[in-house]
């Protein structure tokens, strides 16, 4: 014989360790690719600007002179034109929306597009002036989009490219390899250009202030993205566990329910098959038994509801339109037997009217309602249901000539498991949270419910859909 | 030449069911043999999905417990039956009621969702409706 096989369990307590964030690591394509369109938007602004100043130039220089600004037809002109079709030309290679699949690399088209905006940026700050004006400082756009939008490697390298640019267009304008220029019409703010100190001062700070922007603004951002990662993750887990809890309500429900469904069919099979043989006490034991095991089956669906709807998250997103009259009929047919049993008449007037909820879940509260309706009233009496649109409210009623509910114990009636002394009296058996599922369900959907009753008058139950409600009454929300 | 007990016996409507229950299985195989159904039982839905490989007749109706097994694994059998034997009738049965419709609703009209514990005149009438008289 073989030797019997050792294995060992061990169940560690922390099972869920969160997994570290994308950090300064990684992003996706997908993500990139919504990054770069918030690129695109800015070259859609910079080409726009570029083109109105061109057309400002061109129409009113004397404007543009009073305001102390030099006319520029040309650069600004080119600049737009480069953007335009590039910004056409990459939005095709992205696709038209976020989620659609590009040729080209999203990595390789982002950067691409960072080369060409630099390069036009830097274009743009030689011709407004690289010394003595704002324009240096446009190259912090492009710093805190990169920080924000991609990795913190991948930021630093467009400040680095920045500065090289910016210095090399400063470098080259010194070197008189080009002309300086600037948008500012003073005759003063060239002859910064003959002084190297305010010059190199200038450059400088530029350069320190593009660095320390781009420290800032990408520990921030890192610090963002750790938060949403842990954010999506705890989501997950809660969806997770929501859907773990489920499913195992329901096991537990069917492992309770089953063998007392078993015990149900025995006994009426043995009713069916042997009823003639039976001495009758054998029979009223026998449904005693029947009873009792219905009212437990009974008992452990309407927990697992109750602990379905308790910890429902569903939000109206999930509310479709119902014909509550048609709802509200099919339910007075599921209780039609046993109101006929008991000789009880319901009178259904149902108007059409939809309402905005889930269909199961008012299922069950017009279901209940229904139920207690017939429970609660005396043999041979009616329940009326009227249902529709009326005084300014929505919804329907259920009314009973019953045994009423006293005002001090109307309160309490949608308590877990509370059940008045005249109810218990008239109904030993019943579950005793059929109103708390009333409940929950009327909190999903913003019901409110009022109660009209009065001890041996009977109960009316009014129940008023969001949107037209009634002011009046003791309601519940 | 075929007796006409053995014709009479073959011409039957024949009723397949699972569940794991025995007792379950006992009941419905008496309340519906009564009314002249054949009905043959599996203690698994592996055993019924055999069977059907095994060139045993096509049953008539299926009636699937939906927890049967492991789990749900009658709703894993609905979606494996419905797939590969689109036009076989059937009845699942739940313990459940209403409260299994958020995991599960049959969209065709040959499939019904019937509550245990069940009235065997209830389960008739379900059967009749379905697959006609025996």
């Amino acid at each position: 014989m073989p030797d019997p096989e050792s294995i060992e369990f061990f169940w560690d307590g922390d099972t869920e360790k969160p997994v570290p964030g994308p950090g300064a690591g990684h992003i996706s394509d997908e993500v990139l690719r919504r990054n770069a369109h918030w690129f695109m938007r800015l070259r859609w602004i910079v080409a726009v600007l570029c083109s109105l100043y061109s057309l400002l130039s061109l129409s009113f220089p004397d404007l543009l002179h009073m305001a102390g600004l030099s006319a520029a037809v040309v650069w600004p002109a080119i600049i737009a034109a480069i953007l335009i079709p590039a910004n056409v030309v990459f939005g095709r290679l992205l696709g038209k929306s976020p989620r659609t699949d590009a040729s080209l690399s999203p990595y390789l088209i982002v950067w691409l597009q960072i080369i060409l905006d630099l390069a036009c940026l830097t274009v743009v700050v030689h011709f407004v002036g690289s010394i003595g004006t704002p324009g240096p400082y446009l190259y912090l756009l492009h710093v805190a989009l990169a920080c924000v939008f991609f990795t913190a490697s991948a930021s630093l390298a467009v400040t680095a490219l920045s500065c090289f640019l910016y210095i090399a267009t400063v470098i080259l304008e010194r070197s008189g390899v080009i002309e300086p220029s600037s948008l500012l019409w003073s005759p003063a703010t060239l002859d910064l250009f003959t002084s190297g100190q305010p010059t190199l001062i200038q450059v400088v700070s530029v350069c320190l202030l593009l660095f320390l922007v781009w420290y800032l603004v990408s520990r921030l951002s890192i610090a963002i993205r750790e938060r949403e990662h842990e954010l999506m993750q705890a989501q997950e887990r809660i969806r997770s566990a929501q859907e773990q809890k489920d499913r195992h309500a329901l096991k537990m429900t069917h492992q309770l329910k089953s063998p007392l469904d078993t015990i149900r069919s025995g006994i009426a099979m043995i009713r069916g098959e042997t009823r003639w043989e039976i001495p009758e006490s054998f029979q009223d034991l026998l449904g005693t038994m029947e009873e009792r095991a219905r009212v437990m089956g009974e008992l452990i669906l309407d927990v697992l509801r109750l602990a379905q709807l308790s910890f429902d998250q569903v939000g109206t997103e999930h509310f479709r339109g119902i014909e509550l009259h048609e709802l509200v009929s099919r339910c007075i047919t599921e209780v039609q037997p046993s109101a006929q049993r008991r000789g009880i008449s319901i009178l259904p007037e149902l108007s059409r009217v939809t309402v905005r909820g889930i269909p199961q879940q008012l299922s069950f509260l017009a279901g209940n309602l229904l139920s207690n309706a017939v429970t609660y009233s005396n043999e041979g009496g009616t329940v009326r249901v009227r249902c529709g649109m009326e005084q300014g409210w929505t919804g329907f009623t259920v009314e009973d000539e019953g045994i009423g509910i006293s005002p001090e114990k109307v309160r309490r009636i949608f308590d877990e498991f509370y059940r008045a002394k005249e109810a218990v009296e008239h109904n030993p058996f019943s579950t005793g949270i059929g109103l708390s599922i009333v409940r929950q369900v009327a909190r999903i959907h913003r019901i409110r419910i009022r109660i009209d009753s009065a001890p041996g008058r009977g109960t009316r139950f009014t129940v008023v859909f969001p949107g037209e409600s009634d002011n009046s009454g003791a309601g519940i929300s | 030449m075929r007796s006409g007990a053995l014709q009479i016996v073959e011409d039957m409507k024949k009723i397949a069911h699972v569940d794991d229950d025995p007792l379950v299985r006992e009941l419905l195989e008496r309340v519906l043999s009564g009314e002249g159904y054949r009905v043959e039982s599996f203690g698994s839905v592996s055993g019924f999905l055999k069977s059907l490989g095994d060139g045993k007749p096509f049953p008539d109706l299926l009636i699937l417990d939906v927890m049967v097994e492991e789990d749900d694994a009658g709703l894993t059998a609905y979606d494996t039956v419905r797939r590969e034997y689109p036009g076989l009738k059937m009845i699942l049965l739940t313990s459940l009621g209403e409260s299994v419709r958020p995991y599960f609703e049959p969209t065709d009209s040959e499939t019904r969702i019937m509550q245990k514990p069940f009235l065997p005149a209830d389960l008739t009438s379900a059967v009749l409706s379905l697959v006609g008289d025996r």
